[in-house]
């Protein structure tokens, strides 16, 4: 077994408030994934139980091989993280910050963060409390990235960045990536970022991973067709598999989850009309999974 | 225009406010039992402990109108701030006017109508200081706690008695009293932006305005942060902990300038008056400036303990090291108050004074005793039932005042065992605390 996060049946549940339920994930070495789920689903519980920050009440989660919620600091070195509105210690310079981080580290890539640094315009004389949030959302990705991690774990890592900001961020995760193996997991809401970095991608739902796998997966697995049907459709018409519909008269739309090529001569057998089958974008199959 | 009515709702729904309210009416209930009865000897401490939670409850009020003021509703519905402002008043009324009622009712009280003056003046005061408190910073805080908490060590009835010996006192504030409270309402029910308190009122949290103050190029930050890396052993990992505190040794500095002026004042307000003979209100004098300067130099470290805790070091170690921290920081704490003790008193007072009052006993279970109330107050920030934390803290306070009040009748054999009993107990909790601490999960 390859796999950099391992969840098994894993339960987290605040007071009466099930967050996570049965989730079941397994993330292979080298992957870059996407976290999508609607705000609430989880995602950030799920980020920070992969790091051992929450422990979770039920089932298995293994990180780098240990038991997340234990890990060693072994482990921890190998592990790069970003959280949401990252800004500690704001009495710090940016410089002293790095100065502290990279202390921890035998293995830091000085030159790479001197580089992030400059392109990225952060001034290392600046207190950490007064740099905007997307300034403090750069370094907090800098300094994740100083120590060369296996695993890097970004919760909403583009939220607070301009859009230059943002492409370079994309671009510096298909570098890192392509220089060494590394495992990227990320949340994000930002679909569009998401395909264009990730190879795969994971659905939140209901305290439980929906969907996990390649995004033309995905792409492929998720349709909408549209029906014009020789005589009236009925209202329940369809079965398993059916995310949405919207039926007038004769003609209907449909979205469906587990969509393949021998479903379209059933359907045109069975309505006696023309079909159409449409892709969808990452966004829409996001709105119509999550609905 | 916003109902009064139901701005009542928000106090009357409050479980805290309600339960303050009924604190002091249940208080208020013992004296006036005690009184009737004639036992006299527990009169002192109720009073002191009616107090706290007036002052709780006052506290509590400003908190909740604050919350009022800078609400988006605020804003929006005319005349909101008005009400609430007139509202909040009025619950300050009513306390006022049970407490009248109250203190009239028993017969033979001394000087009613000063005591009162005094104690309204108390309350209204951090009423509203709170209701500002956004703008002032943390260490400002602490001070006008610490010197809160000088009024209540040097009990009530002293006060008072202080109160009626000072010509003018009286009048003086009377008239503070009356002019803060017209000026208070007045400014809040025409509150506009604008106003020179307005971006001040707005300023909430306290977390975040404190932050952003303490962000700015004020604060001491060191030259050079060693690598953590090479550090080997505990207390030098610690130290590296300590090194990034930067600021809060700044803050420090502050709370032991600031503690030593209270020092100074206090020794010149008690001279003559026998406080020193008083042995829990010296030793909780002495027992708070080392916590604070603790407190205020390790909490802002500790306060960001997911980025620490992300770190390439085990919970195990981090528990050692931020405890070692504390420790460490706690035994500098006490050695300047120590110092500060041993100086001033012994100059202006006479080293016979201080042996007659048993001062360096009371220095040294400063000590012992800090590092156990610590070893508590970390304790107490891992529990999220405001109950649980309200039977720690009432135990807490329980046993140590009852250590305390011990202290004068031990033998040295007594006392030394005792102090080591109290150590131990206090290093064991400690070690729980923090590894408790650490465990801690670190909310979504």
């Amino acid at each position: 077994m390859n796999n950099v996060i391992h969840a098994r049946s894993v339960d987290k549940a605040y007071g009466n408030k099930k967050v996570l339920s049965g989730l079941d994930l397994d993330i292979a070495s080298g992957t870059v994934i996407g976290l999508l789920g609607r705000n609430g689903a989880g995602k950030t519980t799920l980020l920070k139980s992969v790091l051992g920050l929450i422990r979770v009440d039920k089932g298995t989660l293994m990180t780098m091989g240990e038991n997340a919620w234990e890990l060693s600091a072994r482990g921890k070195s190998r592990i790069g993280y970003v959280p949401q509105g990252y800004r500690p210690y704001p009495w710090l310079q940016a410089g002293q910050l790095v100065e502290h981080t990279a202390s921890f580290y035998p293995r830091w890539n000085a030159e790479l963060v001197e580089r992030l640094l400059r392109e990225w315009t952060i001034d290392k004389a600046a207190r950490v409390g007064s740099l905007s949030e997307g300034e403090a959302q750069k370094l907090a990705i800098i300094l994740a990235l100083g120590h060369e991690p296996d695993l890097l774990v970004f919760d909403e890592p583009v939220a607070s960045l301009d859009p230059v900001s943002r492409r370079d961020f994309l671009r510096m995760i298909l570098e890192t990536v392509a220089e060494r193996p590394c495992t990227v997991f990320f949340s994000t809401h930002i679909t569009s970022d998401l395909e264009r970095v990730a190879d795969t991608v994971a659905v939140l739902k209901s305290g439980a991973i929906d969907f996990c796998g390649g995004l033309d997966e995905l792409k492929d697995m998720v349709k909408r067709i549209r029906v014009r049907a020789s005589g009236v459709i009925p209202q329940d018409f369809g079965g398993v598999g059916i995310l949405s519909r919207r039926v007038q008269g004769n003609d209907g739309v449909f979205t469906v989850r587990g969509y393949s090529d021998s479903l379209r001569p059933l359907l045109e057998r069975n309505v006696g009309g023309t079909i159409e089958v449409e892709d969808l974008n990452l966004e829409e199959i996001f709105l119509e999974m999550t609905r | 225009m916003t109902s009064l009515g139901a701005i009542f709702k928000l106090y009357r729904g409050h479980p805290l406010f309600l339960l303050l309210s009924g604190a002091l009416v249940g208080v208020m209930a013992i004296i006036y039992f005690l009184w009737s009865q004639r036992v006299y000897g527990w009169i002192e401490d109720m009073m002191t402990l009616w107090l706290i939670v007036w002052m709780c409850q006052a506290f509590l009020l400003g908190l909740l109108l604050k919350r009022q003021v800078v609400s988006p509703l605020a804003g929006i519905l005319p005349g909101y701030r008005r009400d609430v402002a007139l509202v909040a008043l009025a619950i300050l009324s009513i306390t006022g006017t049970a407490t009248t009622a109250w203190i009239v009712s028993m017969p033979g009280w001394l000087h009613p109508d000063r005591a009162l003056v005094v104690l309204s003046f108390l309350c209204a005061l951090t009423y509203l200081v709170t209701v500002v408190i956004a703008y002032i910073s943390v260490p400002i805080l602490v001070f006008l706690s610490y010197g809160t908490l000088l009024l209540l060590v040097t009990r009530i009835l002293d006060i008072l008695d202080m109160v009626m010996h000072v010509r003018g006192l009286f009048e003086g504030l009377v008239g503070v009293l009356g002019l803060i409270l017209v000026a208070f309402v007045w400014r809040m029910a025409s509150l506009r932006e604008g106003m020179a308190e307005y971006p001040y009122l707005l300023s909430w949290p306290l977390y975040r305005s404190v932050s952003t103050a303490l962000s700015q190029d004020a604060a001491y930050v060191p030259a050079h942060i060693p690598a953590y890396a090479q550090r080997k052993g505990l207390a030098a990992q610690s130290l590296h902990w300590a090194r990034i505190e930067g600021a809060a040794a700044g803050q420090s500095g502050l709370v032991f300038l600031g503690a030593s002026g209270l020092f100074m004042g206090y020794i010149m307000f008690s001279q003559g008056h026998g406080f020193y003979a008083k042995p829990y209100g010296n030793f909780l004098f002495l027992v708070m400036v080392p916590l604070f300067i603790t407190l205020m130099a390790n909490y802002r470290v500790m306060a960001y303990r997911e980025h620490a805790l992300m770190r390439p070091v085990e919970r195990e170690s981090l528990t050692g090291q931020w405890g070692m921290l504390l420790a460490l920081t706690l035994g500098a704490g006490w050695l300047l108050v120590a110092s500060l003790v041993v100086v001033v008193p012994g100059m202006m007072l006479g080293i016979s004074y201080m042996v007659g009052v048993k001062i360096w006993v009371y220095l040294f279970f400063t000590l012992v005793f800090s590092q156990m109330l610590l070893a508590w107050i970390v304790y107490a920030t891992t529990l999220s039932n405001a109950f649980e934390v309200g039977a720690h803290c009432l135990f807490c306070i329980v046993f140590v005042m009852g250590e305390v009040w011990s202290i004068p009748s031990l033998t040295l054999p007594e006392l030394v065992s005792q102090a080591a009993l109290s150590a131990a107990i206090g290093a064991w909790f400690g070690r729980v605390a923090y590894d408790r601490w650490c465990r801690k999960e670190v909310a979504p």
